[in-house]
């Protein structure tokens, strides 16, 4: 494929947009709306409990309850993660090693810079562009950058290509196979290896080939980036998936009436919601306040001396565990007797299994990273994102792709939560612990989702209501927490469409449901490379749940309404209307992902 | 700290005791009106009405 036929090169023109505008009276209606909706949502749930059950149907009634109580549970946290931007103050880039480290042998010494582009089996001419554009980046003051190619592929082509653009070619022949299968991008071979301070990591799952010389903002992603800190994460914005366009195309004259009315509309948007405003500018920015900013892989900015500090000491750490198993073996096989010279033979037997591990050999290795660096209290590494847009990533361009990128998401931060939780060990601060947490209950979301799926279609279909009644209690409690909670998400997510997100959550039940399944079973995550290209073909088998919810839910409401008509069952009005308006928003937010299943960008509808 | 943070953070900390002052009154309303109706009949009942 020549370099120009990639989908994303008819976008590059683009250029990206600017970081939300913290507006303190915007934040002020957020921190109120979401307070009173914490408040009316916990006596909402509260009188749920102990005031609506429906004891006749608690089959039906205990299970929507604690669905709500978990749910509620998530939106504590979600409020925390947003409460108040925070953002880093933005200071000049270091011109030598000294500012960056004051211990520094050689403080004079201008900055090293590695940057790393990790790939397997993408095309050789996509992996040229990002070493293109990682030549093109700029630095205010001398460097000494370097950019090599880490290829987990082996390929003589990926070598030749690496030579001719004047990158470091390394091969991987030391991961195994196994390794490979788990670990999403070969980053531990570069932090052994490099002498650099900084080592920007460009995962060419995400591959950063639009940074190119003709956007200006782009370039200055080192000198943005180098500041003191950790890890720091700049904000990476996607190719859209399809063509966007303003409202304003549509018809000069009324768009722009209506664009000066209600703000920019964008219409033939991304259908995967791939949009990354929401997890950069709004959950990631808001994170700073407390410190558990989190690398997200592509686009970050490691500091090498803070991952090798954590390393050896998790090293240390391994070998002393190692070395006490061993010495235990070596005292049985002596029949009891203790030999002092057999310590010192166990601990080297020890160092000789364990392996030095930079960043952790996991599916979601850039999350896992960052909370080894978040959990070193010795040393209390900062991370930091900045909310300018540094970069540009592929998106998924097809469902397929997306379902795989989803699934490795969830389950890897589920493998994390349920077998090495940062929650409950020690090392996180309060504030690190609450976002966290938000982070991996996120995941666990199909568990509720569910059965807010199924009740409305459940009473429809049998009028057996989980709650005692649908009276006036029932909605003076939860009319006012809904449009509280509506009207903090308006503001919370203000300049974005929130909603989207929204139903990309609840559609994405199946998703979320099989990857806990998966980590319950101890099946091991695997990391399979995220296609670059558009999976052709019909994806239907991928939302038959959400098809099936759709047709079920309808289903019912006809059958309600007819023996409501006809004066059958114990349908009563306010709960068809509540149900019924509950069921058609979930049909609402299905419909969005299988609409997905059949999307085609707009050159290939038109052939 | 800075200054602007300070302020900020103020802010937030005055805006988070208004809602939850304003949610409680609202709470409470609620749960008097809902008193009263309760009453109501129960009154009316043994006043032999």
């Amino acid at each position: 494929m020549s370099a120009d036929s990639f989908y994303f090169r008819r976008f590059e023109h683009r250029r990206p947009p600017q970081p939300l505008p913290a507006n303190p009276w915007i934040e002020s209606l957020w921190q109120f709306f979401a307070t009173a909706a914490l408040v009316l949502g916990a006596w909402y749930i509260w009188w749920r409990w102990t005031g609506s059950l429906n004891w006749d149907a608690l089959w039906f009634a205990l299970p929507l309850v604690l669905a709500e109580t978990l749910a509620f549970f998530g939106l504590i946290l979600f409020v925390y993660n947003l409460w108040r931007v925070e953002d880093y103050p933005k200071r000049p880039p270091p011109a030598r090693i000294g500012e960056c480290d004051p211990h520094a042998p050689e403080p004079d010494r201008p900055l090293k810079v590695d940057i790393f582009i990790a790939t397997y089996n993408e095309e050789e001419e996509l992996v040229r562009l990002s070493i293109q554009d990682a030549m093109r980046v700029r630095y205010p003051h001398p460097v000494e950058l370097k950019v090599h190619v880490l290829d987990d592929g082996r390929r003589d082509s990926m070598r030749a290509v690496a030579e001719e653009e004047g990158a470091n070619y390394i091969s991987a022949p030391t991961i195994s196979a196994s390794r490979r299968a788990i670990c999403a991008t070969p980053w531990s071979r570069p932090a052994a290896t490099s002498s650099s301070s900084w080592m920007p990591t460009a995962d060419l799952s995400r591959p950063f080939s639009s940074i190119r010389s003709d956007i200006s903002e782009i370039p200055t992603w080192l000198s943005s980036n180098l500041r003191s800190g950790s890890t720091t994460c700049p904000r990476a914005s996607a190719c859209r998936t399809c063509g966007a366009a303003r409202l304003e195309a549509l018809g000069r004259g009324a768009g722009r009436l209506i664009e000066n009315l209600i703000g920019e509309v964008q219409v033939g948007e991304d259908p995967f919601v791939n949009d990354p405003k929401m997890f950069f500018d709004i959950i990631q920015r808001r994170r700073n306040r407390v410190n558990a900013p989190f690398c997200c892989g592509a686009a970050s900015v490691h500091r090498r001396e803070a991952v090798m500090f954590v390393a050896l000491r998790a090293y240390g750490q391994a070998i002393a565990r190692a070395s006490e198993e061993k010495k235990g073996l070596l005292k049985r096989l002596a029949g009891g007797r203790s030999n002092p010279g057999k310590g010192a033979l166990a601990a080297w037997q020890a160092a000789q299994e364990q392996e030095l591990t930079p960043y952790k050999f996991h599916v979601s290795e850039d999350i896992y990273s960052s909370i080894v660096l978040h959990q070193d209290r010795t040393r209390r590494w900062k991370s930091v994102l900045h909310p300018d847009v540094e970069t540009r990533m592929l998106s998924p361009q097809d469902l397929l792709t997306w379902t795989i990128q989803r699934y490795k998401y969830a389950g890897g931060s589920l493998d994390i939560f349920l077998h090495d939780n940062p929650v409950t060990r020690p090392g996180l601060s309060f504030g690190q612990r609450m976002m966290y947490l938000n982070t991996f209950w996120s995941y666990l979301g199909g568990l509720w989702n569910i059965i807010f799926l199924l009740a409305p279609i459940v009473y429809l279909f049998t009028a057996i209501p989980p709650v005692s009644a649908y009276t006036l209690d029932f909605f003076l409690r939860i009319i006012p927490f809904l449009v509280t909670l509506e009207l903090a998400m308006m503001f919370g997510t203000w300049g974005i469409s929130g909603w989207k997100s929204k139903v990309t959550f609840l559609a994405s039940f199946p998703l979320s449901l099989q990857a806990l399944w998966a980590v319950l079973r101890k099946q091991k995550i695997k990391f399979h490379v995220t296609p670059k290209d558009r999976q052709e073909g019909n994806f239907l088998h991928l939302v038959w749940p959400q098809v099936a919810i759709i047709a079920l839910t309808l289903a019912s409401l006809l059958w309600a309404v007819g023996s409501w008509a006809l004066g059958r069952e114990n349908f009563t009005m306010e709960g068809i209307i509540a149900n019924g308006a509950w069921g058609l928003n979930n049909i609402l937010a299905m419909s969005i992902m299988v609409r997905a299943a059949y999307w085609k960008p707009h050159h290939e509808e038109n052939g | 700290m800075s200054r602007a943070s300070n302020l900020s953070k103020a802010r937030s900390h005055i805006i988070f005791i208004v809602a939850l002052l304003s949610a409680a009154a609202y709470i409470l309303w609620v749960e008097q009106r809902r008193g009263v109706a309760a009453e109501a009949p129960r009154r009316a009942n043994a006043l032999g009405r």
